[in-house]
């Protein structure tokens, strides 16, 4: 709960009634300044905004606690906030837990989530899965969703739509 | 607490200032003298797309008169595909499929979005300066370099003619400096006679027994129906929402971030017959990537020229409380 508040806290989300109070528990409560500072860590480590050697610092210790923020995950069900996923992420991440999944769209080329230490085996690519998909789903159509917000696609003019016609290369990844 | 909350923003503006101080003004000005060019010169020519191995090579025409711009894409290796952008609606031809693609643009914003607010948030997230003058397609052209100041959006390097300040060339760079994408005119003629014939699809009679996709964008308000990205990676704001038809689905959700110079899309859309069988997860082209997850029976997929971590990042803080 108070870990929720925390988060935000640093999110700027936090209304005037609630900053308040909770600048006065942060003041008082010496756990809480620690959760503070740790979750500033974590976010800059995640963001690679420390130094190699904290970054790796704060990756052993935690690896050491791998269940330091898992239970606030499961209390605020529906609603994961950015520092618990980051900071679960990161575990995962230096717990060597590839989570390795594919999108099965047709012409964009997968790649794994994350590269681990522990490399899995080899998932099927987007090519030899199976046509789970039919031709007509396809990731083009959120492209060329997409494109039109793009600012720096504007500077480009009608030229930056070639990326949302990729699909109708006829099996260029193939 | 005032002090302390003094002393937060005041950290925070001293930051904002040395932010701002790194990027050249002048830089910036070159900016929006792209921005400028693009929706004022008319031309034709021929440019490349690089990504990944690929390489693939397209003529654009766009004419400017009494009635508006109208721009034509043309792309000429692999299968043919042409792309027409007139009052404010995209539509792609695609012959291999028979199929034509429609996005309005019409009511939803302005492109450019407000410049002086796009660019200052793009003056935050990057710094910009000027580097030398280069040659491309036979101009001489400004570099403008638009280097990331952290992990989360990828950098450009732009090349601009110094006369008209149309973009030659542009560059999409990550964090180790590895090229994702390239676009870049071979040939280009800026200005002169262009006849109105050449803007037409050469696919519009055969058209007109195609499959026809529109996308129907209509604003909506994506939190009231209980869908919220809650804390999107610092330097990028929501744009805009809206709901659309994608893929013979309608109604689709589609929430815009942007950090003034990458956008990141969210598209969500319940998980039905046609798309049950899609697997999560990440895919790349170019500069592009797409992160795809499931949530509360709903496809939750992230599209956007932004690195996997951001796109990530955006889809896993997406989510939905009953309204």
């Amino acid at each position: 709960m108070m870990s929720e508040r925390i988060s935000m806290l640093m999110d700027g989300e936090a209304d005037e009634s609630d900053l308040a109070r909770n600048l006065v528990l942060l003041r008082s409560d010496a756990r809480l300044r620690r959760s503070w500072d740790t979750y500033h860590l974590i976010g800059d480590a995640l963001r690679g905004h420390v130094e190699p050697a904290l970054a790796a610092r704060v990756s052993e210790r935690l690896a050491a606690e791998p269940t330091v923020l898992a239970p606030r995950r499961l209390a605020t069900r529906g609603r994961i906030p950015r520092l618990a996923f980051s900071a679960a992420a990161g575990v995962a991440g230096v717990a060597g837990v590839a989570l390795v999944a594919w999108l099965a769209l047709p012409g964009l080329k997968s790649e794994p989530q994350q590269v681990a230490a522990t490399v899995p085996p080899r998932a099927p690519t987007a090519a030899s899965v199976p046509a789970v998909t039919p031709a007509a789903v396809g990731v083009d159509s959120y492209l060329l969703a997409h494109q039109s917000f793009s600012p720096a696609g504007a500077m480009q003019g009608v030229a930056s739509y070639v990326r949302t016609v990729a699909d109708e290369r006829g099996g260029r990844d193939k | 607490m005032k002090l302390l909350r003094l002393a937060l923003l005041a950290s925070s503006l001293l930051q904002l200032s040395t932010a701002l101080a790194q990027t050249d003004p002048a830089a910036v000005q070159w900016l929006q003298r792209i921005y400028s060019a693009t929706q004022r010169l008319s031309y034709t020519g021929t440019f490349v797309y690089q990504h990944d191995d690929q390489v693939e090579s397209s003529r654009i025409t766009r004419m400017v008169d009494a009635s508006g711009p109208v721009e034509k894409l043309e792309i000429m290796d692999g299968m043919p595909r042409e792309i027409i952008r007139s009052r404010g609606q995209v539509v792609c031809y695609l012959p291999s499929i028979m199929t034509v693609k429609i996005d309005k643009q019409g009511a939803r914003h302005p492109f450019p979005l407000i410049l002086p607010d796009q660019l200052k948030d793009l003056a935050e997230s990057y710094t910009v300066r000027k580097a030398g003058v280069e040659r491309v397609a036979g101009y001489d052209c400004q570099v403008i370099v638009l280097e990331p100041k952290d992990t989360l959006r990828y950098g450009q390097t732009l090349c601009a003619d110094l006369a008209t300040g149309m973009l030659l060339k542009a560059k999409t760079f990550n964090d180790r400096h590895k090229m994702l994408e390239t676009f870049a005119f071979t040939q280009l003629k800026i200005g002169g006679h262009i006849d109105r014939e050449m803007l037409k699809s050469r696919f519009a009679a055969d058209a007109k027994d195609w499959h026809v996709e529109d996308s129907d964008a209509v604003p909506a308000d994506l939190t009231h129906a209980g869908w919220a990205v809650r804390s999107p990676p610092p330097g990028f704001r929501k744009v805009t929402e809206m709901t659309r038809t994608l893929n013979g689905a309608s109604g689709v959700g589609h929430i815009v971030f942007s950090d003034g110079l990458a956008a990141v899309s969210v598209f969500i859309e319940p998980v039905a017959a046609g798309n049950a069988a899609r697997q999560p997860g990440l895919s790349r082209q170019g500069a592009i990537n797409v992160f795809a997850r499931r949530l509360e029976n709903h496809w939750v997929t992230v599209v956007g020229e932004a690195p996997a971590q951001s796109v990530k990042l955006i889809a896993n803080t997406v989510e939905y409380r009953k309204p």
